[in-house]
């Protein structure tokens, strides 16, 4: 009887074996492992934001007027247009844009700690470079648009004790991790080290679309958009020619000879293609703004003509528009009111085959060879080298205007004409640092003609923040509500889900 | 409820009788007791002998003590010897020893004769050790082991003699002149349902049983006419809340044992059939059960199960009941045992149902009828809706669509219709006055048949059971039909003394039609849900106005429009249904080896696989094809119809059809194989005749692989036979949206799991009973720090009865009190134990730009576990009379670690998580009362109830629900309320429009709600969507042959949210309920109504689309609620045995005729409601509520 007992607990005790450990290591389903130079290229394909500042950004700039009650309302325009804190958390809100900047510096983060155990002694290995590089660009512009969000402006005198945002350089791995906020002296320091280390190992042959990576242009421009943040001409100069390279006419989009051979759905189209030369990056974004609610939203550009102040009369007064050319930028309207310029449009996606509902996402260019002119002509005023900067100006106008003819090229002369004393905005332009007559002037040209350019993609929130612009908006049967320049809500609320766990909301 | 109690007598005799024939006398044993016990004699002859005993303790109970001395003894000297002067006598046949007690006849001798018979129970079985007794008299015998017995009684005078035998209910016959009276015992079922629980692990002796548990059987369980076996649970078990969220084939109700115990995860019961957990075939959340979505149709994992096999259910509730399942067992768990073969004459069992299921009825239902909708349709035609030019181009057209297409046909020199006002007017007449009964159109009084066929029989050794089964189910609608085949056969085997081997093989088969249907879809921001190209018939009756004609004049097919496409509902179900078939096969072998009296060895393996196919077919004539080919030549609405695609890489192109030629074939499969192993060890052994402990060990393991595929086919030509004709550009264009045509997905499942449990039990007065177990899964992800988790549960029991205190205590016949305490826990929806990478293809219109892309679906959580709950049960159970039996159970549930989706900082890349951040407390009493009101030959009546009370609280939860997660049908979870709370958008009246208005969060009144907003302090709370109690009252009558049987169920205290029926605009094909003919007609109707305005085409086009939420916001509002509570007769039924003298001329057994009503009659509901069904949720898709139905039903036993 003993025996058979032995044996027979020795067969429960061979089946018990089976159920060792490595039973239980099985993927419970298709999720994958990070495991070669491939995977992290493809998890850094996902590190850029989803979400977008666009509507938000421009719906707090100069920009935005109010053209009444019976256009759409959308929470994020209209508090956006107040300056009031936003309420809501989904699509084209701030907060959404934290979360997914975020979310960016995350993968980021997951791929350097990666690269980083796949050291052979202190070198990473070759192919593992272009993406150490990226990861690093990443973090430090997912974390640059943060602190240039809800951080104060960069001022060399207050940044030491300005509070910027938390710099995240590790994965949690808890459900809560407790964060702080850096200052923003330390967020520029941080950052300037991650992109200075970071853009030199950049390969725009290691990425399968480079158009929707950081590439070495859009890296560069966005370098040169940091150090104007800083002051810093010549690196602003060095960048922005970097990313220009010897041809920057070529870079700009030709809205008068290709565009203007185009029909408007065309256009649209062409504007937000990985293949148009003027986008140096773009990113898929799931959002409302593009073409059609960029026209029919309440507080927003129209072509209104009984309205038309200021703000409205964006492209009329182009001081180099003369007899033969004009503005070539297409402007259409989706109804009474509802004008726009032709900029991005939509890609619906349907959450099923069959389905009514899904996501409008806009293929969203985020860095584009303008902004790398603009703050190469910034640079050269700041140094002031203004021929250079008045060559670099025609270089852009001749691809904004038909037939544009010497006669028309730009000079001091015409510069100080239309911009001598005038910003065209709401206040002078009044940086942390100081601007002479002839720089302020030239700064006033370029600030004007980068607003131009930039309607819809939000830059102009930041150039008012920099710049600290008064922002007047109209209110359709009310009083105008004012944001001064050195108003505290230039700076957004830290989302309150943020604030909940502790982080220290900005004062109002 | 005679079935499983003759199994328990067999049980007992084949254990008996199991031996071969040794020589009784050749046994010597050597015995040296000095006033002892006779217990204490058998035991030593037990442990020297391979011989059994079988004898009524209780008859031992007030033996005086026996001296006994010998050596080298035979058993049968010694027996004779220590049972002289005892009163006791025995008896031997084989290895088995039967004490009885030898009676004596009393003092005064008189004249005397014999009288002999034979005592069987219902199956003929011969009972051994019946005692027969003369009333009032010590006189008597018992029974040997063929049942035989032979008395003196006196010659005269009146002599009646009661037989009685444990676990039979007692007899008593008066005698007159026979000689020779045979009896047939019947099983007392109040006696023999608490005889056993079986935990699935182990079968426990009621009395030391600890936990809390429900023993149903088959028979009290059994509703027929209904398919799923897990609705026949409805109202039967204290505390088990069964809601026929869908009553379509295949679908689950929404079970919940003691109530919800996860927030986000899984609520569903732990179904384990013959010791075998049930796994699903396809995980489906609690609130997709009401989805109506394809997925639903497999999701009842006891869809397969042919209600006739089933043996019995044990609803094992608590803490203690459910220990042994360890982490799976936080939702309690339902144990099926099916029948088995049985020693003797070999039986055949016929079972045939037909059921007829009746049409609904306008009459139950608050709709519209095509006069008043008329009405309604032109004061829409005079808000400036319906107008001609616009209904050309209107995506949905009914009547008046149909008018100005007329007016535009010009055939033949003549209008279709001319444009006057009088022509028009006619035209509309017809519509006017056709009041189409769509009830009538869709629904059938239909036929359901299922018949099943068993076999039972065997030897000592071997015993079989087979059984199969057909269900056929015509259709309810005119687009359903189901057809079901079971098979099940099962053999166990005794090999040796020790080894016995069972083996047995279940099936299912079915063959299923449904209309066609897509999944739904969720639009957060106008707060909908919507499901395109719905056919649901139920639906589409309740939706679609009586004024529209399924047949014109001519008896031909009238169509209106949809989609832009032509469409009529009839033909549309002949071009677009659903195909499912399944297949259920699973194969069990169980073993068991007896080491020694003691230790016994145990095996159960099992492999099962299941595979079901969904074949969705859309043929060219659907409106589904029709609108994938809609306005190609009208460019407006070509640019509308966004079944049509524009090529992004051609920006100034037209849109184009993407299925010029074909239709759809679209398949989905998911397969299931499952393999389960276990090993037990388990110890038995009572000391000293007081202590007995039992001590189990065991081991399992759990693999299964789960699997699903789709492929949707473009251009398949059904009328071209066969043949594929895909244009490139579908395939492009959904390559566009981000979706595969084809696709797989691989779902893993691992789970191993050790365990102990420990019983002791003093003199089965004082009962103690632990449990420990370690479950190991690999569901939580690949970190091995959160992979296993130990579970633990103490309980005991005090059986009062058995203290001598009580003991004597005639009125009292059970009392016994329980108390557990233990933590048993659930696996929850979460997986990120380590980091959770997943791959996707990046979004961008044009294919050069696509990328393969790998995210980061959740972080790793390295907190993460189990979802975890402590029970503490109290409960007693008490009989009284041998009449009346309670049941009593308090419990306390706090359930911690539970999975909740919590909003974080968003710093660490990861805005929501799912974490282990939620706690619940659970209270609840469970209640039960038998009675047997009237219990005499002829007549008796029984009554029970089950009354409930559960109520759950979020105690703490880290999540931020928008307006739309509460407001919802389903409902929605928030801390300080229930698990699922239903809440309300707080109306505001009408303002002077007639359109609604709402507080928003600072009480000023709105129009617009945005239901993404999580800003919900000012929501109404209405009540939990979960009825805090349940429970169900049953009557049962015997009189003669007949029996009689009244059920009704009943729930209280949840709400319900009234369907979404009002809309910022309608179409003329839109029925609409009689409350609107209350509406808001003129300024000034807004201080006498709430129910707003149809709002005008001016209004509307003001609005914009924001106004559909404003009409949403309305059917989410405080007026659009009703109280859940109901009391429905459930069953009505009478049944008729045919008597024993009439069945033997025809050779049969048994035979029984029965009629029965389901769902007859709602005796109790809110008016609120008008006529929607309570439980049901007309979600629309496969969805369809459960049908009032009559069945008849035949029973042959061979």
């Amino acid at each position: 009887m003993n025996k058979q007992l032995l044996y027979i607990l020795t067969i429960v005790a061979a089946l018990g074996f089976v159920s060792c450990d490595n039973y239980l290591d099985t993927t419970p389903d298709n999720r994958m492992d990070l495991d070669s130079d491939e995977k992290v290229k493809e998890l850094l394909t996902s590190a850029y934001p989803e979400f977008t500042y666009g509507m938000f950004c421009y719906s707090m700039s100069d920009n935005a007027d109010d053209k009444g009650a019976g256009h759409l309302s959308m929470s994020n325009n209209e508090n956006g247009y107040f300056w009031e804190d936003f309420t809501d958390v989904y699509q084209d809100s701030p907060a959404s844009y934290w979360d997914e900047c975020y979310n960016a510096i995350a993968h980021a983060n997951k791929a350097l700690e990666f690269i980083e155990s796949t050291k052979v002694g202190d070198l990473i290995p070759t192919e593992y470079l272009p993406y150490y590089g990226e990861a690093l660009v990443i973090r430090a512009y997912c974390h640059f648009m943060l602190v240039d969000l809800w951080g104060k402006s960069y001022n060399p005198a207050t940044a030491a004790t300005d509070l910027g945002v938390p710099y995240v350089t590790e994965v949690e791995t808890v459900v809560f991790k407790d964060y702080k906020r850096e200052t923003v002296a330390k967020v520029y320091e941080l950052i300037e080290k991650d992109l200075v280390e970071g853009i030199q190992y950049l390969d725009d042959g290691a990425f399968e679309v480079a158009k929707y990576h950081l590439n070495r242009a859009a890296a560069n421009t966005f370098a040169s958009r940091f150090y104007t943040r800083k002051a810093e001409w010549q690196k602003v100069l060095d960048y922005s020619t970097e990313a220009l390279r010897n041809n920057p006419s070529s870079y700009i989009r030709d809205l008068s000879g290709k565009y203007a051979q185009m029909g408007f759905d065309e256009q649209i189209a062409e504007y937000s293609k990985g293949s148009e030369p003027a986008n140096f990056m773009l990113t898929s974004n799931v959002t409302y703004w593009f073409s059609y609610f960029q026209a029919s939203l309440r507080y927003a550009y129209t072509d209104d003509v009984s309205t038309r102040g200021v703000k409205q009369q964006l492209y009329d007064n182009i001081f180099v528009v003369g007899l033969t050319n004009e503005w070539t930028q297409a402007s259409a309207s989706f109804g009474e009111g509802d004008g726009f310029i032709l900029k991005w449009g939509y890609f619906f996606k349907r959450t099923d085959a069959n389905s009514d509902n899904g996501y409008y996402y806009a293929m969203t260019p985020k860095i584009v060879a303008e902004e790398a002119l603009f703050n190469r002509i910034e640079a050269n005023i700041m140094l002031k080298k203004y021929g250079e900067a008045e060559q670099d100006l025609d270089l852009y106008f001749e691809k904004r205007m038909s037939n544009y003819s010497d006669a028309n090229k730009v000079t001091e002369e015409k510069i100080n004409m239309a911009y001598q004393n005038n910003s065209n905005a709401d206040s002078p332009l009044n940086p942390w640092y100081e601007l002479d007559d002839k720089t302020r002037t030239y700064m006033n040209c370029l600030i004007d003609t980068r607003r131009r350019e930039f309607i819809y993609n939000g830059m102009r929130w930041f150039d008012i923040r920099r710049f600290n612009l008064k922002v007047e908006h109209n209110v359709k049967g009310g009083t105008p509500v004012t944001l001064n320049g050195d108003d505290a809500r230039k700076v957004l609320q830290i989302p309150v889900s943020a604030q909940q766990y502790g982080l220290q909301p900005n004062a109002r | 409820m005679l079935r499983a109690m003759r199994n328990v007598i067999v049980l007992m005799l084949v254990f008996s009788l199991q031996a071969n024939a040794s020589i009784f006398s050749q046994s010597r044993i050597n015995v040296e007791l000095k006033n002892s016990k006779i217990e204490d004699l058998i035991k030593v002859i037990e442990d020297q002998t391979d011989m059994g005993f079988l004898y009524d303790a209780s008859e031992l109970r007030d033996v005086k003590p026996i001296s006994v001395s010998f050596q080298n003894e035979t058993v049968e000297t010694v027996l004779t010897k220590a049972l002289e002067n005892t009163g006791l006598g025995f008896e031997v046949e084989y290895k088995t020893i039967l004490i009885k007690p030898v009676f004596q006849n009393s003092g005064v001798q008189q004249d005397t004769r014999q009288i002999k018979g034979t005592v069987v129970d219902d199956t003929k079985l011969p009972l051994p050790g019946v005692s027969v007794v003369v009333k009032g008299t010590t006189n008597g015998v018992s029974t040997d082991f063929d049942g035989n017995y032979s008395l003196e009684i006196p010659a005269s005078g009146n002599v009646v003699l009661v037989y009685t035998f444990i676990g039979m209910e007692p007899q008593e016959i008066a005698v007159t002149n026979q000689t020779t009276i045979d009896v047939v015992l019947k099983g007392s079922s109040e006696q023999l349902a608490e005889v056993v629980v079986t935990t699935g692990y182990q079968t426990i002796d009621r009395k030391l049983f600890t936990g809390s548990a429900t023993v149903l059987k088959a028979e009290e369980a059994k509703v027929a006419g209904v398919a799923d076996v897990g609705r026949m649970l409805e109202g039967k078990v204290a505390g088990v809340s069964v809601q026929n969220v869908s009553g379509t084939f295949g679908a689950a109700p929404k079970i919940r044992v003691r109530g919800a115990s996860s927030i986000y995860g899984d609520t569903k019961p732990l179904w384990v059939v013959d010791g075998v957990v049930l796994e699903d075939v396809v995980d489906i959340s609690p609130d997709q059960l009401s989805s109506g979505d394809p997925a639903t149709l497999i999701s009842s994992s006891v869809a397969g199960l042919n209600a006739d096999d089933i043996e019995s259910f044990q609803i094992l509730k608590d803490a203690s009941a459910t220990a042994l399942y360890g982490a799976r067992a936080m939702n309690g768990v339902i144990v099926i045992t099916t029948k088995k073969g049985h020693v003797g004459k070999n039986s055949i069992r016929v079972t045939s149902e037909f059921t007829m299921k009746m049409k609904p009825n306008y009459a139950n239902y608050d709709i519209m009828n095509s006069q008043d909708q008329m009405e309604m349709f032109v004061e829409m035609e005079e808000k400036g809706w319906l107008a001609h030019a616009d209904m050309m181009r209107a995506k949905d057209g009914g009547v008046f669509h149909k008018m100005y297409n007329l007016i535009n046909t010009y055939e033949n020199g003549a209008y279709g219709l001319e444009n006057t006002k009088e022509a028009r007017g006619n035209f509309l007449k017809r519509y006017e006055r056709t009041n189409t009964d769509w009830f009538d159109v869709l629904f059938r009084n239909s036929m359901q048949q299922n018949h099943s066929v068993s076999f039972s029989g065997g030897s000592e050794t071997s015993k079989f059971y087979v059984s199969t089964s057909w269900l056929n189910d015509e259709g309810w609608t005119v687009a359903d039909n189901v057809d079901r085949y079971t098979v099940n056969m099962r053999g166990d085997f005794d090999v040796t003394d020790k080894l016995s081997i069972g083996i047995q093989t279940k099936g299912s088969i079915r063959e299923q039609r449904t209309p066609g249907t897509f999944n739904r879809t969720n639009d957060m921001v106008n707060g909908n849900y919507s499901r395109e190209f719905d056919i649901n018939p139920f639906s589409y009756a309740l939706n679609t106005s009586r004024t529209i004609t399924p047949y014109d004049e001519n008896g031909d097919p009238e169509y209106v429009r949809m989609n832009y496409a032509p469409f009529n509902i009839m033909e549309e179900y002949k071009n677009n249904y659903i195909n499912l078939d399944l297949l259920d096969l699973s194969v069990q072998g169980d073993l068991g080896y007896k080491v020694n009296k003691y230790l016994e060895y145990k095996f159960t393996g099992s492999m099962r696989y299941v595979k079901s196919s969904n074949e969705h077919i859309i043929k060219e004539g659907s409106n589904v094809v029709g609108a994938y080919n809609a306005g190609v030549d009208d460019p407006i609405i070509s640019k509308a119809n966004k079944y049509l695609w524009k090529d992004v890489s051609l920006p100034n192109s037209r849109p184009i059809s993407v299925l010029p030629n074909g239709g759809f074939y679209n398949k989905e499969t998911n397969t299931m194989k499952n393999l389960y192993f276990r090993n037990m060890l388990n110890y038995n052994r009572t000391f000293d005749e007081k202590h007995s402990v039992n001590v189990m060990l065991g081991q399992e393991l759990k693999y299964v692989d789960r699997q699903n595929d789709f492929f949707n086919g473009y251009g398949y030509q059904y009328n071209r036979g066969g043949t594929v004709f895909t244009d490139a550009n579908i395939i492009k264009s959904t390559n566009e949206s981000g979706f595969a045509y084809f696709g797989m997905q691989p779902f893993r499942d691992r789970f191993v799991a050790g365990f102990v449990n420990a019983a002791y039990s003093y003199k089965g007065k004082y009962t103690f009973n632990g449990t420990a177990r370690v479950d190991g899964s690999n569901q939580l992800g690949q970190s091995k720090s959160s992979r296993y988790l130990p579970t633990w549960n103490l309980s005991s029991k005090w059986n009062a009865k058995e203290e001598a205190f009580l003991y004597d205590v005639e009125w009292l016949s059970n009392l016994s009190f329980r108390g557990t305490y233990g933590l048993t826990a659930s696996m929850g929806p979460a997986n990120n134990a380590s980091i959770v990478y997943r791959n996707n293809i990046s979004v961008t219109p044009y294919d050069s730009e696509r990328q393969n892309a790998m995210y980061i679906e959740s972080l790793e959580n390295s907190e993460l576990t189990w979802e975890k709950q402590y029970e503490t049960n109290i409960g007693f159970d008490m009989g009284l009379f041998n009449r009346i039996s309670i049941s009593v159970d308090a419990y306390q549930r706090k359930g911690f670690d539970l999975i909740a989706a919590v909003r974080t900082s968003g710093i660490g890349g990861e805005g929501w998580k799912y974490a282990n951040y939620a706690d619940m407390t659970t209270q609840g009493i469970e209640f039960s009362l038998g009675t047997k009101n009237i219990d005499s030959d002829d007549f008796n009546w029984t009554s029970n109830i089950t009354f409930a009370y559960n109520k759950n609280e979020i105690t703490s939860l880290k999540a931020r629900p928008m307006i739309y997660d509460l407001v919802k049908a389903e409902g929605g979870a928030i801390e300080g309320g229930p698990v699922r709370g239903l809440y309300s958008i707080p109306f505001a009246g009408l303002n002077e429009f007639g359109l609604p208005q709402f507080y928003d969060n600072d009480g000023n009144k709105t129009l617009n709600v945005y239901f993404q907003d999580d800003a919900i302090s000012h929501l109404k709370y209405e009540g939990s969507i979960d009825p805090k109690i349940t429970g169900g009252f049953s009557n049962v009558i015997n009189y003669k042959n007949w029996k009689l049987n009244v059920f009704c169920t009943y729930q209280f205290g949840n709400k319900i949210r009234l369907y979404p029926s009002f809309h910022a605009s309608y179409s003329d094909m839109d029925a609409v309920t009689k409350d609107m003919r209350d509406r808001w007609m003129v300024q000034g109707d807004e201080a006498y109504t709430n129910i707003p305005a149809i709002a005008s085409k001016e209004v509307s086009d003001r609005y914009g689309y924001e106004l559909e939420s404003t009409y949403n916001a309305y059917n989410y509002s405080d007026q659009r609620v009703a109280k859940g509570d109901f009391i429905r007769l459930k069953e009505l039924s009478l049944e008729y045995r045919i008597p024993k003298n009439f069945l033997n001329k025809l050779g049969l057994e048994t035979a029984s005729l029965k009629a029965q009503g389901t769902n007859l009659w709602l005796l109790h509901s809110d008016k609120a409601l008008n006529g929607q069904d309570p439980e049901f949720f007309g979600t629309g898709g496969v969805a369809l509520p459960v049908p009032k139905q009559y069945t008849f039903s035949l029973k042959l036993g061979f």
